[in-house]
């Protein structure tokens, strides 16, 4: 699905990832964590196509194609999603009308007609229900005046109708109640399939109860420094990050 | 005959002025004149000058008439202070540091505005003030105005790189002073310096007080004018801020307590030339009985200026029906990343909170008061030197209870 | 789900140029170039008219001549020559279109590329149509079953003629031929126009629609709307307007006249889509309009405009609020590029007691272009409780352009509350950066982006021409980001 290579990049001139590898198969769900400021949110950010980060070394093959030479868009026409850590407002533009456009120039980049109204609204409502949406939200602007909790399944909400072959949750859990922490999660379950794969990025193992990872890697100073099963993200909630820190000093 | 037709308004004023004493190089003074010579007072067809008329300059009698010995108030007892008395400056006094005000030729005109030009031909004082270190030095200049006279003081105020400075402008008048003051200054804001001037204008009440002040920031300067017309029959004051630096920071305040027939004009433009920088702006005011206020803040961002944060505000509650209020805040734009807003309200004072605070035993009058003086309060948070920000809330206080 | 127009988006971004720059090829009525009292003689002795007009035109080009043309507003251009303009062009035509089977299938098609087939609107939407071609009006739907209810919507001419003593009370009463330089020209040279007319308590039951477009070369165009609408009657009107591309600078110099008696309401809305001139700024119309209502006792006028053509456009869309209670509202898009200057705004005269307004404008500038909002609030003595909230937000899309806010504000009544807002940004570049991570295009991302930002303002018009009014937007902005 995704490998990445060797990954170098700066941001104003400051090393921020130095030297990351990963290879995710269709499937698998890997859980990311790290320390704050280990580069994890570079990670998603780079993988979307943020500009204002510079690749100085390495290679990401995303699907067959060179990733990092691809546009925004064109990595989401190839079923690249990121959740968005801190969703954007856009006022005026409601949710459906959004998707639409969405889904439609993705359809288009493949070549496919557009969708017609009667199937989209079918999928809305079919949609809606995983991360239990009220269908109002589905009208209203995109996140505008969502509260915290209504961003983050609305970012899933998109996820499912967009239906990506990656998936990354960038922080996904931060800042949600327990209930909501279980419907985000349903909604990454559900979604799962042999032909897709999950990314999730979390500084706490709490997600991790909801969405059962296959592996777990460390990321420290710009480098997956451990990988392991879901058991380490327990070690790492018991023992915090601080040994790893160390193990990777000595090492 | 041909004179008579071409008479101008400024003619007829001048004939009533003296030509400065100060020495004026044969340049500066062609050129001054020639301005003068071709321009008339402003109307209203004049942008600039919409809701401002000056005509009333040329019925000020401007003879010297008037007690010469009255007390008036100083601001800051902290303060290295110069008195100018009826527009000259005191004599006996001591030299202070940073200041000079004996000159062997006066800098030519600088801006194209008649009123500049006929404060520098009949110049009655001019001071030079520097500021160049760290100790944030007071200068506080005490214009004790007891005659109907001309009061045409040239101000250069220069803030040196990395110095830091205080200049309190006080203008004091007796209560029926009926002078026509007329002020030009220019201030110079170097590289890393920090200025703040406070203007107070208690002038009397049929004094006509027309006021300039430009400014230039270099880079990674701060400079913030604080203005309170407090009293006077016409007061008007350009405050005119280029910027020229970058990462400069601007502030602009201004509280104004307006009645009777008072008539006040603020006009304020900041142009930002550069980028990354930051202006904020906060003019509030009160106006009472047949007071007229005008507000005209300007914001410019030229061209590749980028990342300018500017914010303008201007609020004003009108307490009489024969009051006017005119605002006009303006934005003018030519780059792109920018963040500029402004606002402006006018209304009345809350009705609901005054009858909770009259449900609450307070008066009709000090609840009203009260609201006002919070009203004006967030314009005085501003002000940082303790001497000022309790002089004005004093004069806000006698305003209300007079 | 009727607002997605996504499909025709896409369609229309292909459509690179200005798409009504076709010249129609219908045979001129022109007539002499230049301005003096004989050209005024011709026009009004062409339509006909009766002498009080004839008199009215000629007083106003005496006050025209005597009067500077304006320059306080923010905008630049080479001066028309008055003297160059052909004031009258008429689509030759021998006879009066007894049925629409009548017209000339030239126009017909003119209209069918315009997007407004009479026939097809008569049976989808219901909208009376009045079509204004260079200087005439050609054809106007409908009028049978309106004139059951009383109605009458017919061209300006018309309306002299079957109408004169309407005309003559209420010409001139809101926008006097002495109101400014173009008002003056106008009223010195109009040719037609629209006139409407809602008796007495009769709610229009469909939207009325004019069209106006210049076709001949060399000719201004010099129209006149006026619309009454009676004590507590209702009318929608709306105003949508086209030019052919060409390299000289037109001139359209309009008058429109709004008078909303006790507890009537008027919703004016206009799509200005003139020829904005090229990418370099050559050709293009001068849009110099004056439009004014006056609204007596709890009258409502509501101003809508939606503006991305000509090259100039100077115009204030006002409300006088006489009447106690009286509302006054104006929304308002304008889109610049290119070298396209656009100075607009409106004037809210609150004269009642309890009067209300509200303005909310959205300035969008793109290419090398000029936006500028100017608006007046003005609460006079009486206007006891008068309330005004404005909202002016400007966006940026290059570091060529500008955008300038000018709003005047003047109170004269301590009971009155006004607010008014303004906000100067560029575009979101993280709302960019969202809507291309779910696949979404730039300039797709910037029309939605756009659209949202617009839609206070959009959702006050009439479903078609919001449909309309955001493709323009998308046309009007493409290739527009720095």
């Amino acid at each position: 699905m995704i490998e990445i290579k060797n990954l170098h990049a700066n941001i104003e001139g400051k090393e921020i990832l130095k030297g990351l590898n990963l290879k995710v198969n269709a499937g698998e769900v890997h859980a990311i964590m790290g320390p704050n400021g280990a580069g994890k949110s570079t990670l998603a950010s780079i993988l979307a196509g943020r500009e204002e980060y510079e690749i100085t070394e390495g290679e990401v093959t995303f699907e067959g194609s060179d990733l990092l030479e691809l546009s925004t868009e064109e990595r989401a026409h190839l079923g690249l999603f990121l959740a968005f850590q801190y969703p954007v407002e856009i006022p005026g533009v409601s949710n459906v009308n959004f998707l639409r456009t969405a889904i439609n120039e993705i359809r288009d980049a493949k070549g496919e007609d557009p969708i017609s109204a009667k199937d989209f609204m079918a999928m809305v409502r079919e949609k809606s229900k995983i991360v239990e949406l009220d269908s109002s939200l589905a009208s209203r602007s995109v996140n505008e005046g969502f509260s915290g909790g209504e961003k983050k399944r609305n970012e899933i909400f998109q996820m499912a109708m967009l239906n990506p072959k990656l998936a990354v949750l960038d922080e996904t859990d931060s800042g949600l109640d327990i209930d909501a922490l279980r419907i985000v999660a349903k909604g990454v379950n559900t979604l799962k399939s042999a032909d897709n794969a999950t990314i999730v990025i979390t500084h706490y193992q709490r997600l991790l109860d909801y969405i059962v990872p296959d592996f777990v890697h460390v990321l420290h100073d710009g480098r997956i420094v451990k990988t392991g099963s879901k058991e380490l993200a327990l070690e790492l909630e018991e023992k915090g990050y601080d040994w790893i820190k160390e193990e990777t000093q000595v090492g | 005959m041909e004179d008579v037709l071409t008479q101008t308004k400024f003619d007829i004023l001048k004939t009533r002025l003296t030509q400065t004493v100060l020495p004026l190089s044969e340049e500066a003074k062609e050129k001054a004149q020639a301005l003068l010579e071709c321009s008339d007072f402003p109307t209203r067809r004049n942008e600039a000058w919409k809701y401002t008329n000056v005509n009333g300059l040329n019925k000020l009698l401007l003879d010297d008439s008037g007690s010469k010995s009255t007390e008036l108030s100083i601001i800051s007892k902290n303060a290295q202070r110069v008195h100018v008395v009826n527009g000259h400056i005191a004599k006996d006094q001591t030299a202070l540091s940073g200041v000079k005000t004996s000159w062997t030729l006066l800098p030519e005109l600088a801006s194209e505005e008649p009123f500049d030009a006929l404060n520098l031909l009949y110049c009655t004082a001019a001071i030079e003030l520097n500021f160049d270190d760290l100790e944030n030095k007071t200068i506080e200049l005490v214009f004790e105005n007891t005659c109907n006279s001309v009061i045409s003081p040239r101000l250069f105020i220069n803030c040196k790189k990395g110095a830091k400075g205080t200049v309190i402008l006080n203008f004091q008048g007796t209560e029926d002073n009926a002078s026509f003051i007329n002020v030009s200054t220019y201030v110079e804001v170097e590289e890393n310096a920090n200025l703040s001037i406070h203007k107070i204008q208690k002038n009397g009440i049929n004094a006509f007080d027309l006021q300039r002040e430009y400014v230039n920031q270099a880079d990674n300067s701060t400079f913030t004018m604080n203005t309170f017309p407090l009293s006077g029959k016409m007061t008007r004051n350009d405050l005119m801020i280029n910027v020229n630096g970058n990462n400069c920071e601007t502030f602009m305040n201004g509280a104004y307590t307006l009645k009777g027939k008072s008539h006040c004009d603020n006009h304020t433009t900041v142009d930002h030339k550069v980028a990354h920088c930051y202006s904020k702006e906060l003019y509030k005011g009160v106006i009472d009985d047949r007071a007229t206020n005008v507000f005209n803040g300007k914001v410019f961002v030229r061209k590749d200026a980028q990342k300018i944060n500017a914010f303008q505000s201007n609020a004003n509650i009108l307490l009489s029906d024969t009051g006017t209020v005119n605002s006009k805040p303006e934005l003018e734009i030519y780059a792109d990343d920018v963040k500029c807003s402004h606002g402006s309200t006018t209304g009345q004072l809350d009705e609901e909170a005054v009858f909770y605070l009259r449900s609450r035993g307070l008066s009709e009058k000090s609840a009203k008061e009260l609201l006002v003086k919070a009203f004006l309060g967030e314009v005085l948070e501003e002000v940082d030197h303790d001497d000022v920000r309790s002089y004005v809330e004093e004069q806000i206080e006698l305003h209300f209870s007079a | 789900m009727a607002q997605y127009t996504e499909n025709e988006l896409a369609k229309d971004l292909d459509n690179q140029d200005y798409k009504f720059g076709f010249v129609t090829d219908v045979e001129t009525d022109k007539i002499p170039e230049g301005l003096n009292e004989d050209i005024i003689r011709i026009i009004s002795s062409k339509k006909n008219e009766p002498s009080w007009l004839l008199e009215y035109r000629l007083k106003s080009f005496e006050i025209w001549k005597n009067m500077a043309e304006p320059n306080w507003a923010h905008v630049k251009y080479n001066k028309p020559d008055f003297q160059k303009i052909t004031y009258f062009a008429a689509p030759k035509q021998s006879k009066k279109y007894e049925s629409w089977d009548d017209v000339d299938p030239e126009m017909k098609e003119t209209m069918a590329k315009l997007g407004i087939s009479l026939e097809e609107q008569k049976k989808l939407t219901g909208v009376a149509v009045d079509f204004v071609m260079d200087s005439v009006s050609v054809a106007t739907s409908f009028k049978s079953k309106l004139k059951e209810l009383g109605i009458i919507f017919c061209s300006f001419s018309e309306a002299v003629q079957e109408y004169p003593e309407l005309v003559k009370e209420h010409m001139g009463t809101v926008v006097p031929n002495t109101d400014n330089f173009y008002a003056a020209l106008n009223s010195a040279v109009f040719t037609d126009g629209s006139f409407c007319y809602i008796p007495k308590g009769v709610r229009c039951p469909m939207e009325l629609s004019t069209y106006f477009r210049i076709n001949a070369g060399g000719t201004g165009q010099f129209e006149r709307t006026l619309v009454i609408a009676d004590e507590g009657s209702y009318v929608s009107y709306l105003e949508g307007c086209t030019a052919p591309q060409r390299d000289e600078n037109q001139l359209h110099a309009a008058v429109v006249e709004l008078k909303a008696m006790n507890d009537a309401e008027i919703k004016y809305s206009t799509v200005q889509n003139w020829y904005p001139g090229d990418e370099n700024g050559i050709g293009g119309v001068f849009n110099f309009v004056t439009k004014r209502g006056i609204c007596e006792t709890n009258a409502k006028i509501s101003w809508t405009q939606v503006e991305t053509g000509s090259a100039v456009t100077w115009k204030y869309p006002s409300c006088i609020l006489k009447g106690d209670g009286a509302i006054g509202e104006f929304y308002s898009v304008a889109v610049t590029n290119n070298y396209q200057q656009a100075d607009t705004g409106t004037k809210m005269i609150h004269l009642g007691k309890r009067t209300k307004s509200t303005i909310i404008s959205k300035g969008i500038s793109a290419g090398n272009s000029e936006n500028s909002y100017r608006g007046l609030v003005q609460i006079q003595k009486n206007a006891h409780g008068a309330r005004n909230f404005s909202q002016c937000d400007s966006l940026l899309m290059t570091d060529h352009c500008g955008a300038h806010t000018f709003p005047y504000i003047e109170c004269k009544n301590p009971s009155a509350q006004i607010e008014h807002e303004a906000t100067t940004s560029k575009i979101g570049e993280d709302q960019l950066f969202y809507c291309k991570q779910r696949g979404i295009s730039e300039e797709k991302a910037i029309s939605l982006i756009v659209n949202g930002y617009c839609k206070e303002v959009l959702n006050q018009l009439p479903m078609e021409f919001a449909v309309e009014a955001q493709k323009l937007l998308a046309i009007s902005l493409e290739g527009s980001v720095g």
